[in-house]
């Protein structure tokens, strides 16, 4: 129906598409025939809306003028003033249909409601305040460590850059090797206790991401010390890294020391035979030296936590070693992967195949007395009980894992 | 103007008792889940950590070791003030006065559990 008045004559339409040819009912300009409803035929005609779209229409151009207008967009682009952005608005909005025109309004209108909140200036000075107030913090804090304003534990750890590093750590536990940390109930949330686990990987990924899934998994977390092989202090910034971090090079004082204090300590029993390893040799345990670890637990009464890593044997998988280049360096380890040599320190970018870590049941000590740890049997049966514990598991785990990447 | 806390004590009556009762609460503890939240707190020096990784969720008053997933260093007054609706959060860290160790992203999403608190904190100043 168009609505077409004239000198008294009805203005609409027939379903032929001729002119009605009824007399007009009292000014509405339509015969009785084609009177409209009652609420349309008081808007006007021309736009189709109805008194609620017009007020739900006013009340968008409100919201939109204001959230306009808290933007200082405005101010730079005169295209996008509160004004000429309303303009817009209505210019656009006639050109949708009339029944979708309702439709469209509300959901701005709600729209533009749930957005004051960050439309608000309180919002963005807030948010201003709060990430200045972000960076005041990390300029302070690396303006006092640049003076050496910090502390250090007894060991050299040093919390606070432990804390600044955890984030790194924990990309790399989430998202690079998305490690799957089970039995993490069996790590004593107090007291002493000394984790045992296999050792791979070239570089000791496997003791950080011991380390993580204590901080991001255990109902108690709790820092891990780890006792690391003396060649890693040869390597530049690790050896730094790993004190900062609150690991100690591997001794066996060390490690008593540490279980005495009743702190939870980590040992890589494999050392360089484990780092060391080839391909071909992966997930198979090496010697787990003289039972040192056992001694320290039986001395200390610590339980022992066997740990099984898998995924880790894959993220620097040696070929080959080259002997020739030990030698000519002094170095114990000089790896030939799929990446080093050939891509130089980018060779050092682990590959990033899938990981999981289990603590396996604890095995107590304290029924031996300290004398025992002196005993050659003693330390050879508790040693012999967790290499098997960490081996059944680490065929366990290998058997579910569905690929090296995934 | 007066002190809060006249002590140690009082702050973890006061505070100790009032994230125990909240944290009680399943729905706010849920807010939390999964994160250890340690108040260091100074003048009285006090330290709170609430470990929200056990279930129920545990509040320990006094001196405690490990790592946790935010730290918040500040003066007991302060923390008073927040929860009074006196001041604000952000506005404590954006001055410097709250030293946060942690993502501060968690402490944003942080932000629920503390009004929660705020309120009850007002609820039982009344």
């Amino acid at each position: 129906m168009v609505a077409m008045s004239t000198n008294g004559q009805c203005g609409a339409t027939t379903a032929k598409g001729s002119p009605c040819r009824g007399r007009s009912v009292a000014d509405t300009g339509y015969c009785r025939r084609h009177q409209p409803p009652a609420e349309e035929a008081a808007e006007p005609r021309s736009t189709g809306s109805t008194r609620g779209e017009r007020s739900l229409r006013e009340e968008v151009e409100d919201l939109l003028k204001r959230a306009v207008d808290r933007l200082p967009i405005g101010r730079l682009f005169p295209a996008l003033s509160p004004g000429r952005v309303v303009e817009t608005f209505r210019a656009g909005i006639e050109k949708v249909a009339p029944k979708a025109r309702e439709e469209l309004l509300r959901s701005a209108r709600n729209f533009l409601i749930r957005q004051a909140t960050w439309l608000a200036t309180d919002t963005w000075k807030g948010a201003w305040t709060f990430l200045s107030g972000v960076a005041d913090q990390y300029r302070g804090m690396l303006q006092r460590r640049a003076r050496g304003d910090y502390e250090v534990d007894a060991y050299g750890m040093d919390e606070e850059f432990t804390d600044w590093i955890r984030p790194a750590f924990r990309f790399l536990y989430r998202f690079y090797w998305r490690v799957d940390t089970t039995g993490v109930q069996n790590v004593p949330g107090q007291g002493r206790g000394l984790i045992v686990a296999n050792h791979s990987g070239v570089l000791p990924w496997d003791g950080a991401m011991i380390m993580t899934g204590i901080w991001e998994e255990h109902a108690e977390p709790r820092y891990v010390r780890t006792l690391y092989l003396d060649w890693f202090t040869q390597i530049p910034w690790v050896s730094q890294m790993l004190t900062r971090t609150g690991q100690i090079l591997a001794h066996p004082e060390n490690g008593e020391r540490l279980l005495n204090e009743d702190r939870l300590v980590a040992v890589f029993p494999e050392g360089l035979k484990g780092v060391g390893k080839l391909f071909r040799d992966r997930y198979k345990l090496a010697r787990f030296g003289r039972g040192g670890f056992a001694r320290m637990a039986i001395r200390t009464g610590a339980p022992i936590i066997p740990t099984a890593v898998v995924g880790a044997e894959e993220i620097h998988p040696t070929f080959r070693r080259l002997h020739l280049v030990e030698k000519a360096f002094n170095m114990p380890i000089v790896p030939l992967t799929p990446t080093f040599p050939w891509l130089g320190v980018f060779g050092f970018i682990p590959l990033p195949s899938k990981w999981k870590i289990h603590f396996c049941d604890p095995v107590p000590t304290n029924r031996y007395r300290p004398e025992d740890a002196d005993n050659f049997l003693v330390v050879s049966k508790v040693a012999n009980q967790v290499r098997d514990s960490i081996q059944k598991k680490i065929h366990e785990l290998l058997k579910e894992r569905k690929g090296v990447f995934w | 103007m007066a002190k809060p806390f006249r002590d140690t004590k009082a702050v973890y009556d006061r505070l100790g008792g009032l994230f125990k009762a909240l944290l009680a609460d399943p729905d706010y503890g849920r807010m939390a889940r999964g994160s250890v939240i340690r108040f260091r707190l100074s003048e009285p020096a006090a330290e709170l950590r609430l470990n929200c990784r056990k279930d129920p969720a545990e509040v320990h008053c006094g001196a405690s070791e490990g790592p946790a997933d935010l730290e918040l260093a500040l003066p007991a007054t302060l923390l008073h003030e927040v929860l009074s609706g006196k001041a604000g959060l952000a506005d404590g860290y954006g001055d410097g006065r709250i030293q946060v160790r942690g993502s501060v992203f968690r402490l944003i999403a942080m932000k629920p559990l503390f009004d929660a608190a705020a309120r009850l904190y007002q609820r039982k100043g009344k």
